[in-house]
């Protein structure tokens, strides 16, 4: 097994305590740092994100993998030198205004950034009107929009609404999530995007972003 | 005690209406040869019920004391005994608590922050004495909740307790945070027992899943959960009480753990496939069904009557008997509603008469 396998391994099993460790021989051996990202810590957490999808591992497993690929991203970001930017663009993510719910939109977050974006998680109980103020940075690519109860899908609309009408749009995805959401209704109220779990939404903000 | 005998339509009559619960309206009482609670003493005892009942027939009953003291149910906002601030949402119906603010970051701390509660002087035997419970029913104690999961997020917000719950080091505490918190729900029970001789059923909650699929693995249910389960369904079960359990989300894959850990019926949600859960598992644990959905405005009554034949048929099997789910709600027509009892009333006096 190689030392980015070693990685993508632990990574998987969410061995915070060993994952930057292994970073540190991976590149005390040579490696390309750029591949120890994406190969090493990216698609390991596309596989954990499989897994959650099929039920094979469930919330903390995800967590844990996630809190471990970022120890790892701590000792390799002052190693990337010229792709010192590791990011592939911002996604600001919330919880519709009246809905205090942070489980999925806490998913959401973290496969989004583990799928290699930069992500500012605007909380729960967020008005239209953050989303907006948020969205307005050019860095931004994705605009994550979440919801768990009924009640608060005007509230979700009220907000694709405002996104929608923003002068910058053409700069960003919306993209809608949460119990009660489905593809119609996020057809209906204008949004670029609706996906059932976490890690369909990071595969789907990744493509948005990188085609 | 299940007797045969013979439906007359007399029986369709309604004779009053039940007491509303949780600022709904109540249901049409019928005029039934035995009440509602022996029927449903029946169905749970010895699997034979007389007919099949709706929810509104297992009353459920609330206790402002429990909700005062330990936060959740009340329609308010609430800081809980052990300081937890609960938001009231209106339009949910519930209360959660506003995640960032967690009273835990690791459980190997609890007993620094949390004092389980002397709950002797919380004014139970006052409550009591002012509640009166309909004799023709049976009653649950509803919202008995905050002793497992929902209590480790309700300290920790809801990332950090899912972690802990396979963090090897966080493990041992949560198995002495739940003996605590499961000791604490026995003396709840001991005091519901005592004061209400009429409560048959005691109603817990711990939500273990999202629309999708559980919170956690079985083998983290059976390491963490089951035991204190067990332990809290024997006590009830001691006091000849039956222990029914309310777990939101798509558990069907934990139905098993629900059925180790002592509980007597399940009312899932409706994203769980409840005719396979019924056909697996309806030997040994009870489910709160549903029928097919329709919409009781344009359905027609015909209609309505088939669908009500076709759903006592597909729950009735001989010893694996049903209560109709709240998330039936909406079939509850009169024509649903006395087909539904008639049919299943003449159904069961074959099968068990």
């Amino acid at each position: 097994m190689s030392k980015i396998e070693e990685i993508a391994s632990a990574v998987e099993r969410g061995k915070a305590k060993l994952v930057p460790g292994l970073v540190e021989e991976a590149l005390d051996e040579g490696a390309d740092p750029v591949e120890i990202l994406n190969k090493g810590m990216i698609d390991a957490m596309s596989v954990v994100g499989e897994k959650f999808k099929n039920n094979e591992i469930f919330v903390p497993e995800m967590l844990v993998a996630a809190r471990a690929m970022k120890k790892g991203v701590e000792v390799l970001k002052p190693n990337l030198g010229g792709s010192s930017d590791v990011s592939i663009g911002k996604a600001v993510i919330g919880t519709v205004q009246g809905d205090l719910h942070d489980i999925g939109k806490n998913l959401v977050c973290l496969m989004i950034e583990s799928a290699g974006f930069e992500v500012q998680d605007l909380g729960v109980d967020v008005p239209a009107e953050k989303f907006v103020e948020a969205a307005a940075d050019p860095a931004v690519k994705i605009v994550g929009v979440s919801a768990l109860l009924t009640t608060t899908m005007p509230a979700m609309k009220a907000t694709v609404e405002a996104l929608n009408a923003a002068p910058n749009r053409a700069d960003f995805k919306v993209m809608v999530g949460g119990a009660p959401i489905t593809q119609a209704f996020a057809d209906e109220i204008g949004a670029d995007a609706y996906t059932p779990d976490a890690a369909t939404a990071a595969s789907v903000a990744k493509a948005f972003v990188v085609g | 005690m299940f007797r045969k005998i013979p439906f007359v339509k007399a029986e369709l009559d309604v004779i009053g209406m039940t007491q509303g619960y949780a600022r709904r309206p109540g249901s049409p009482i019928k005029n039934t040869p035995v009440t509602p609670r022996e029927n449903m003493i029946s169905l749970f005892y010895d699997k034979k019920p007389f007919w099949l009942p709706t929810f509104g027939e297992l009353m459920m009953t609330g206790s402002e004391v429990y909700t005062n003291h330990l936060g959740r149910g009340r329609a308010e906002d609430i800081t809980d005994v052990f300081g937890i601030e609960w938001e009231f949402v209106e339009s949910a119906g519930g209360s959660i608590v506003r995640p960032g603010k967690p009273l835990l970051d690791d459980v190997n701390n609890w007993k620094e922050f949390v004092r389980i509660p002397d709950i002797s002087g919380w004014g139970w035997e006052e409550e009591a004495k002012e509640t009166v419970l309909d004799p023709r029913f049976s009653h649950e104690m509803s919202l008995i909740n905050g002793f497992w999961f929902e209590r480790l997020i309700s300290f920790m917000d809801f990332m950090e307790a899912a972690v802990a719950l396979i963090d090897e080091e966080q493990q041992d505490a949560i198995k002495e945070l739940f003996a605590a918190t499961t000791d604490l729900a026995c003396k709840v029970v001991d005091k519901l027992c005592e004061l209400y001789p009429l409560m048959d059923f005691i109603n817990i909650h711990d939500d273990w899943g999202s629309q999708a699929a559980p919170f956690f693995s079985q083998d983290v249910a059976y390491e963490l959960f089951v035991p204190y389960m067990k332990q809290l369904t024997d006590h009830i079960h001691s006091w000849g009480r039956k222990a029914t359990l309310h777990s939101c989300g798509h558990n069907e894959d934990r139905v098993q753990c629900f059925i180790d850990g002592g509980f007597d019926q399940w009312a899932p949600q409706t994203m769980n496939n409840i005719k396979e859960l019924y056909d697996k598992y309806g030997d040994r644990i009870i489910f709160s069904a549903w029928p097919e959905q329709f919409d009781p405005e344009t359905c027609p009554e015909e209609e309505q009557r088939r669908i009500a034949r076709k759903f006592v048929d597909d729950f009735s099997a001989p010893g694996k008997p049903v209560i109709l789910s709240q998330y039936g709600r909406f079939a509850l027509t009169p024509a649903f509603s006395d087909e539904m009892y008639e049919y299943s009333r003449k159904k069961y006096a074959e099968i068990y008469g």
